[in-house]
């Protein structure tokens, strides 16, 4: 797993160095919001402050597939939090760009999607109508960009060349292939091996248009094989931020044990149907206050900080849209340990605060 | 190690104190490693507060192979089936009251209880002189202290093994599935010196762990098995043949021995009277026996106050640890004995009344 230095630790380090960085450093330890930073959050804060002295823009972003049950919860998290670290670089003279990456080209190239090609297309065109909403909605700073058009930039097509070449130059034991195979899950490897890693080099090529990246845990493996080649290739290093895993709902304590995979990386954030637990997930414009109110009422939650939180996480991602919806745009501060304090008042706060921040305001859109 | 003003003496006993810690705490470590086991530790921090069994908050249990399917029945609040035998070589003791307590727990969270006396089994290992012998302390002592555990009637098949034919038509079935190759594989050439413990180990004993799943007890199902980890052989004897018999293989939850009274590196054991506390001793012989045992305090008072003791080998403390619910009471009582400020003599007194209160039910 990449790694913070203790929160503490780290404040101190770059507080030092940068005092203005403090809030910002404190952020990205929080261990509420975030798993790690690779390389940590020490590195993230230089590489920011480099830019800024080079007067350079930072390229903030985030990728996503989709899948035909259209918008999770869990994706607000990822936009949510992108423009929070905006809004607050930009707050400290920064330049910042910030993009959610579409990626459609990888999601028609999903097998199991390969004679839906009409249907996706189809899905594509809502998502991006619904995406427009959520960023008008909770007033985002992102702009959204579709992986196909980024493909067409010369800047890409020198990164997969690159990517490809460095690729082909190593045998299959090599530890950069060892680290894509861990992107997937178990069961998708041999597909992935079949394509020759394709999505995963295109994921790769893409990541290195930017400088920082917001994604969910797993995608370490893809930051760990691209700083690979980034040592080899003397080039520029991703920086990268995991953030807490996404679990599903309505499951008790005995499911994390017996998933031990999901209970480590849990499920694709972006992908409602990742492990066809699509029933258990919160979809925009799908999932009604009814069904909140049973799966989170259903759910395991712990105030033990050590286990997977799906309640502490949605309730965060709705505190994140009240806050946003009211152009509060401070970095937010959770206290896990308040909040894990009383799981009954946890759980009735967050099905309020989803019902009416989230699901009320997506009604009959998907 | 607080050790500035301690008398030279007492430091090399507390560092051979110390010593057998490391010793008991590795060995734990390597079974559980050599065998293939694993960790308690996740389903410690997510099981919650009302499942969570007195022997995994305490460390009695330590280990497990395949526990995950019976946490997600007793999540469902479904049925299983536990099975835990008893060999009848002398009358209960407090090592087998942390099992008995462990079934009780288990069978509250919707276990559906197999206890087989295993009378056969102390004839063959030469435990008892007769089957008949094995029937009469079992008939007389054994199941009167077992029924004192207040289990549910309809949902525990206690029973004596020589009268069970359902179990030897089902041995004789199995020992069809195991060459002897694969007994003396599994066991060792110690662990068979007769053609009897031959057909027990490699038939007997899989039949009584696979019953439950036998077609009149409702067939295929999980299975739990709480064992020593000594007994972890015929686990893994079980769950190959579950496999090819189309059952399901058993899960294991590997329980640590009662500590003997007189040494922590060896076990409670019903033949060594001073090693054990039985169930039906006198509040005199409990006295007698606590204030004579192993504990993890050095000699000199005034240097068990520097040093503080070491409750993970007292023998004293461990009982107190496996079989007071209070978790209060434990937690304070380990805290103080830990940092010297509890004497052994206020532990030991503390440990007789809790005993003897405890063990009234059975006298």
């Amino acid at each position: 797993m990449a790694e913070f230095l203790s929160p503490k630790q780290a404040v101190l380090v770059r507080v030092q160095v940068y005092p203005h960085m403090k809030k910002l450093t404190q952020f990205l330890t929080s261990n509420t919001l975030f798993e790690a930073a690779l390389p940590s959050v020490k590195e993230l804060v230089d590489l920011l402050e480099k830019k800024k002295t080079d007067n350079q823009t930072i390229n903030l972003f985030y990728g996503e597939t989709y899948d035909e049950f259209g918008i999770t919860i869990d994706s607000l998290k990822y936009y949510f939090i992108l423009s929070f670290i905006h809004f607050h670089l930009e707050k400290l003279g920064f330049k910042v760009k910030s993009i959610v990456v579409q990626a459609d080209t990888a999601s028609l190239i999903n097998k199991s999607a390969q004679d839906k090609e009409l249907e996706l297309n189809k899905q594509k065109d809502q998502r991006l109508e619904l995406l427009e909403k959520i960023m008008k909605t909770y007033h985002l700073p992102i702009e959204t960009k579709l992986m196909s058009d980024l493909f067409k930039s010369s800047q890409y097509q020198q990164n997969i060349k690159l990517v490809s070449k460095y690729a082909q130059s190593l045998t299959q034991d090599n530890k950069f292939f060892f680290n894509l195979e861990k992107t997937v899950l178990r069961n998708r490897i041999k597909q992935e091996r079949q394509t020759k890693f394709k999505y995963a080099l295109e994921a790769i090529a893409t990541s290195m248009l930017f400088d920082i990246k917001i994604g969910p845990p797993r995608e370490q493996f893809y930051d760990r094989a691209q700083h690979l080649m980034a040592d080899e290739l003397k080039l520029d290093k991703l920086g990268s931020i995991y953030l807490k895993p996404s679990y599903p709902l309505d499951q008790n304590f005995a499911f994390f044990l017996s998933n031990p995979e999901i209970e480590e990386f849990g499920l694709t954030p972006y992908k409602a149907g990742s492990n066809k637990m699509n029933d258990s997930r919160i979809i925009l414009g799908r999932t009604t206050s009814n069904q909140l109110g049973a799966m989170i009422s259903k759910s395991f939650e712990s105030p033990n900080p050590d286990v997977a939180h799906p309640i502490l996480d949605l309730f965060v991602i709705a505190d994140m849209a009240k806050k946003l919806t009211s152009q509060n745009q401070d970095l937010p501060d959770y206290s896990q340990a308040k909040l894990l304090n009383d799981i009954e008042a946890l759980k009735e706060k967050t099905i309020t605060l989803v019902d009416r921040k989230i699901l009320r305001r997506f009604k009959n859109e998907n | 190690m607080k050790t500035n003003h301690t008398n030279p003496l007492s430091q090399q006993e507390y560092a051979q104190k110390q010593a057998i810690k490391r010793r008991l705490d590795e060995y734990y470590s390597l079974q559980q490693k050599k065998n293939g086991l694993k960790s308690l530790n996740k389903i410690k921090q997510y099981l919650p507060d009302d499942y969570s069994l007195l022997a995994l908050k305490r460390g009695t249990a330590i280990a497990h192979l395949d526990l995950e399917p019976i946490l997600e029945l007793i999540a469902k609040g479904e049925e299983f089936s536990v099975v835990s035998g008893l060999n009848p070589s002398s009358q209960l003791h407090l090592g087998h009251k942390v099992l008995f307590d462990l079934l009780k727990d288990l069978q509250n969270l919707g276990a559906n209880l197999f206890i087989p006396i295993t009378d056969l089994e102390s004839y063959f290992d030469n435990k008892q002189s007769s089957v008949e012998q094995a029937k009469k302390i079992t008939k007389e002592k054994i199941i009167p202290a077992i029924k004192k555990f207040n289990f549910d009637e309809k949902k525990t098949n206690l029973y004596l093994l020589s009268e069970s034919q359902e179990i030897i038509n089902f041995s004789l079935e199995l020992s069809k599935h195991i060459t002897p190759e694969e007994v003396k594989r599994v066991f060792g050439d110690d662990g068979v010196d007769n053609v009897g413990q031959m057909f027990y180990r490699g038939a007997m004993q899989l039949a009584q762990i696979l019953q439950p799943q036998l077609p009149q007890h409702g067939g295929p199902k999980h299975t739990l098995i709480p064992v020593g980890i000594d007994q972890h052989p015929y686990i893994l004897l079980a769950r190959d043949i579950a496999k090819k018999i189309g059952m399901i293989p058993p899960s294991e939850l590997v329980i640590k021995f009662q500590q003997s009274l007189l040494d922590p590196e060896k076990k409670m054991s019903g033949s060594k009277p001073k090693t054990a506390i039985y169930l039906d001793d006198s509040e005199e012989e409990i006295r007698k026996k606590i204030n004579r045992a192993y504990t993890g305090s050095v000699s000199i008072l005034a240097d068990h106050r520097q040093l503080g003791g070491i409750p993970d080998i007292c023998s004293v403390f461990s009982l107190l640890n496996s079989h007071c619910q209070d978790d209060d009471k434990v937690k304070k009582l380990r805290d103080q004995y830990l940092s010297g400020k509890l004497l052994m003599k206020d532990l030991k007194a503390a440990t007789i009344e809790f005993i003897v209160k405890t063990l009234e039910r059975f006298a």
